[in-house]
């Protein structure tokens, strides 16, 4: 598909990872989806910020690491990875904590991002 | 204009299933197309064909199902999604050896890239969720 056809998707994480299967889910469509050819972003806001931190051991829950799961996003040709700064600042997380060097946005720029997509699927 | 849905929470507990009908129903009544609705998280449950509702209560998976029998609409239920939750068609509860299936009439199973080709494909992609 010729790059002027390809739509703009950008995927927005804004929960935390193991209180709900949104987080996972949101990674898995992300996941399968970029296999489509289009121009793929994710950007982590609000308690979405959780879902980079680094030192994630949730194997007393019986559940998967979230934070590898976030690492596979590197191997995949996306556009973006955003964090959003007031959301880590809100939660005193530092951007050198994260599992993964996002792009530190702030809430205006990221703003100006969503309204530059073709599609934004917010979880 | 010709619009898809994605519907991400189940029936009853949460009005996204309830406001994602009413507005296909607004926006067919004007003359736009709904092509797909796509359910996803616990919407998958709005296509178990098991619910026994109330008589004075509305039923959301038949709601759906006469919906989409009158404008032509797909109903797809994401496999991940419905395979975690329990929601299997013939062939699925087949293929994993499961003695029962529970899709209701109308639905379909299928997979996330029926939902990028619609976001593709679609003039709009509406989110309903939480």
């Amino acid at each position: 598909m010729a790059a002027a056809n390809k739509k703009r998707i950008l995927y927005v994480q804004r929960r935390a990872p193991y209180g709900s299967l949104y987080a996972q889910e949101a990674l898995e469509m992300l996941l399968m989806g970029a296999a489509f050819g289009q121009r793929v972003s994710i950007a982590f806001l609000d308690d979405g910020v959780f879902q980079l931190k680094a030192e994630q051991a949730p194997s007393a829950l019986g559940m998967k690491n979230f934070g590898r799961m976030v690492r596979a996003l590197e191997l995949h040709d996306l556009e973006g990875i955003y964090v959003e700064r007031e959301s880590l600042d809100e939660r005193n997380l530092k951007s050198g904590q994260l599992v993964l060097p996002a792009e530190v946005v702030r809430r205006a720029e990221l703003s100006q991002l969503m309204a530059e997509q073709d599609l934004v699927l917010s979880f | 204009m010709q619009f898809a849905l994605l519907v991400n929470e189940g029936p009853y507990q949460h009005q996204a299933a309830d406001s994602a009908w009413h507005f296909a129903r607004a926006a067919l009544a004007k003359g736009h197309g709904i092509s797909r609705v796509f359910f996803y998280h616990d919407g998958v449950y709005n296509g178990t064909r098991l619910g026994v509702v109330p008589q004075d209560e509305r039923h959301i998976p038949e709601r759906w199902a006469l919906l989409a029998k009158e404008h032509d609409v797909d109903l797809v239920i994401c496999v991940a999604a419905a395979q975690r939750r329990g929601i299997l068609d013939a062939a699925e509860s087949r293929r994993h050896g499961k003695g029962a299936d529970n899709l209701a009439e109308g639905f379909r199973i299928g997979g996330l890239g029926q939902l990028i080709e619609s976001g593709i494909e679609a003039d709009r992609l509406l989110v309903f969720g939480d």
